[in-house]
């Protein structure tokens, strides 16, 4: 597995930096690795050790990953919750908004907001959870009308319990299931995104890193030092591989 | 036929009008304006400035004054740029994009077709393809350009790293081979799925019994049913791919409409950001509308 060297290195690692985050070691611009002076993959365009930037760049991704899969999820399951248990208008209105976001491109508005509006990570989350969540809310508009066919569900409503307590307590505990795997499946595309946006400049900004910003750096000097677009790229693989294969294990177990 | 051909041009056109409504709003209430950029202007020069484009006055009028040029087809000037119009300088973008687009588009349901029939049909090609979808759907094109520019432009010096020599010059290959990549992965994938599944039918199994070889098969209609979801795929697929070519041309420096995206987005340039969008939403849709006839024609239980 995969999955698990990667955790540990993202949970511990940070215990052994040898070198500040955004310290410019001047006289050491594109050095290669030196393993004495601790500095594993070497310098980047500014003499910042690599190693250091890329594990702070790989927990940079991992988190605003789940946090923006968190909030795509929250937000697809409100949606999906509310147009399958109440049904009639509102499950017209809220699934033609579905349809007509999902014609959008989506995505040039987001590139619009993210270059406008500033470059705060709570910004980043949230754009791209409201982005990736017309699947989800299809998925489990679904699930909802398939439970709300219950008969507990039936007699739930008809001892009197209101709408709330029937959503929160009856219906969406049984969601959990299509919820976890769904975030398996949207943790990666927010890591893309992120990583997107970073590379367009647009992300996360210096002095934190990002993969995507790696990367883009990378590539602007690869002929010089191709380790510079090597390394994050590995990473960035690495980390979708990882949680690609969590996500497959998790529904294979629950087979 | 014609009736439900009218009905996604016209939801076609709502969706633009919803896109182009969204940016117009979301573009005038962000924080700063086109001329808040490199240096202070004296308020005097800011107000005329701001007169002349029109950006004094309330929202909504702005907005009746915006949609009312849009249908003369005045995009107006380029607020950065006021010697050129909007209209001027993405019609010089927009043969690049469209050639990138068409290229890349062509490729990958050709190339994925292709390689999906192949790997349908014998043992290790299946498991070899799996394999290699695996690989290229996990990387990203902005992380496939750069790779695909250090092993063939810098290390083997096969082919160019950047610029733009026409849409028939070696310059377009690797731009379109790292756009086309990964939809060609899910393409692929898709229509392997899809020709398998089809060929458990009767009417295959009924082929195969006549003696019927996979290529007959294939012509004897396996192939068109098989093709049904990978077209639907595509077409959505296809908002996706022309995303991806803003990546791919900032890194191949490629002149194309994502060039002023970007240029319009980091300096606030309204009109010709609204521009950029108008035309990649049209673009998108377009070619979104184009595949839903590709499907008609294919199905014609859709044709409704």
């Amino acid at each position: 597995m995969w999955s698990a060297p990667l955790l540990l290195w993202l949970l511990l690692g940070g215990l052994i930096t040898p070198h500040a985050l955004a310290e410019p070691y001047w006289e050491r611009i594109f050095a290669s690795s030196d393993f004495a002076l601790a500095h594993f993959l070497g310098n980047d365009a500014i003499g910042r050790d690599v190693y250091v930037r890329l594990l702070f760049a790989a927990r940079v991704s991992a988190l605003l990953g789940l946090s923006g899969a968190l909030v795509a999820i929250s937000i697809g399951m409100t949606v999906g919750l509310l147009a399958g248990y109440f049904g009639g208008r509102i499950d017209q209105l809220l699934m033609r908004t579905v349809d007509v976001l999902n014609g959008l491109p989506l995505l040039f508005l987001l590139l619009l907001l993210m270059a406008l509006m500033g470059r705060s990570v709570a910004l980043i989350v949230l754009a791209a959870g409201a982005v990736l969540w017309l699947d989800f809310a299809r998925i489990v508009r679904a699930q909802t009308l398939k439970l709300r066919a219950q008969p507990y569900i039936e007699a739930a409503q008809m001892l009197g319990f209101s709408s709330l307590h029937i959503l929160t307590r009856q219906i969406m505990p049984n969601l959990k299931r299509q919820a976890l795997g769904y975030l398996a499946v949207l943790v990666p595309k927010v890591i893309l995104l992120e990583s997107f946006l970073s590379f367009l400049g647009l992300g996360v900004q210096e002095p934190y890193a990002s993969l995507g910003a790696m990367i883009s750096d990378g590539a602007i000097d690869m002929e010089l030092r191709p380790t510079l677009l090597l390394a994050p790229v590995m990473v960035l693989m690495w980390l979708l591989l990882s949680v690609r294969q969590f996500s497959d294990s998790m529904a294979r177990a629950q087979r | 036929m014609a009736v439900w051909l009218l009905k996604r041009l016209g939801f076609a056109l709502l969706a633009l009008w919803c896109l182009l409504t969204i940016a117009f709003f979301l573009l005038r209430l962000a924080p700063g304006g086109p001329f808040d950029q490199e240096r202070a202007l004296p308020p005097e020069v800011k107000e005329q400035l701001m007169r002349r484009f029109n950006l004094d006055q309330p929202l909504p009028i702005q907005y009746f004054h915006y949609l009312r040029d849009l249908v003369h087809g005045d995009l107006g000037p380029s607020l950065s740029y006021p010697d050129f119009s909007v209209v001027e300088l993405l019609s010089q973008a927009l043969p690049v994009s469209l050639a990138l687009g068409a290229w890349a588009f062509t490729l990958a349901l050709l190339g994925g077709v292709g390689l999906g029939v192949l790997a349908a049909r014998g043992g290790y090609s299946g498991r070899l393809l799996d394999h290699l979808a695996t690989l290229l759907l996990a990387i990203p094109n902005f992380v496939l350009a750069p790779l695909l520019v250090l092993a063939f432009a810098l290390t083997l010096n096969w082919l160019p790293a950047g610029g733009w020599n026409g849409a028939w010059s070696s310059s377009i290959v690797l731009p379109v081979v790292a756009l086309a990549l990964p939809l060609l992965a899910s393409i692929a994938v898709l229509t392997r799925a899809s020709l398998e599944e089809v060929r458990e039918s009767d009417a295959s199994k009924l082929q195969r019994a006549f003696g019927f070889g996979f290529i007959d098969e294939l012509r004897g209609g396996a192939l068109k049913m098989a093709l049904l979801p990978v077209v639907a795929y595509a077409g959505a697929a296809l908002a996706q791919l022309l995303t991806g070519s803003v990546v791919v041309e900032q890194v191949f420096g490629l002149p194309g409409l994502g060039r002023y995206f970007v240029l319009g987005a980091l300096n606030r340039d309204y009109t010709l950001l609204l521009g950029a969008i108008l035309f990649f939403g049209s673009l998108i849709l377009l070619l979104q509308l184009l595949t839903d006839v590709l499907l008609a024609w294919l199905d014609p239980r859709i044709r409704l």
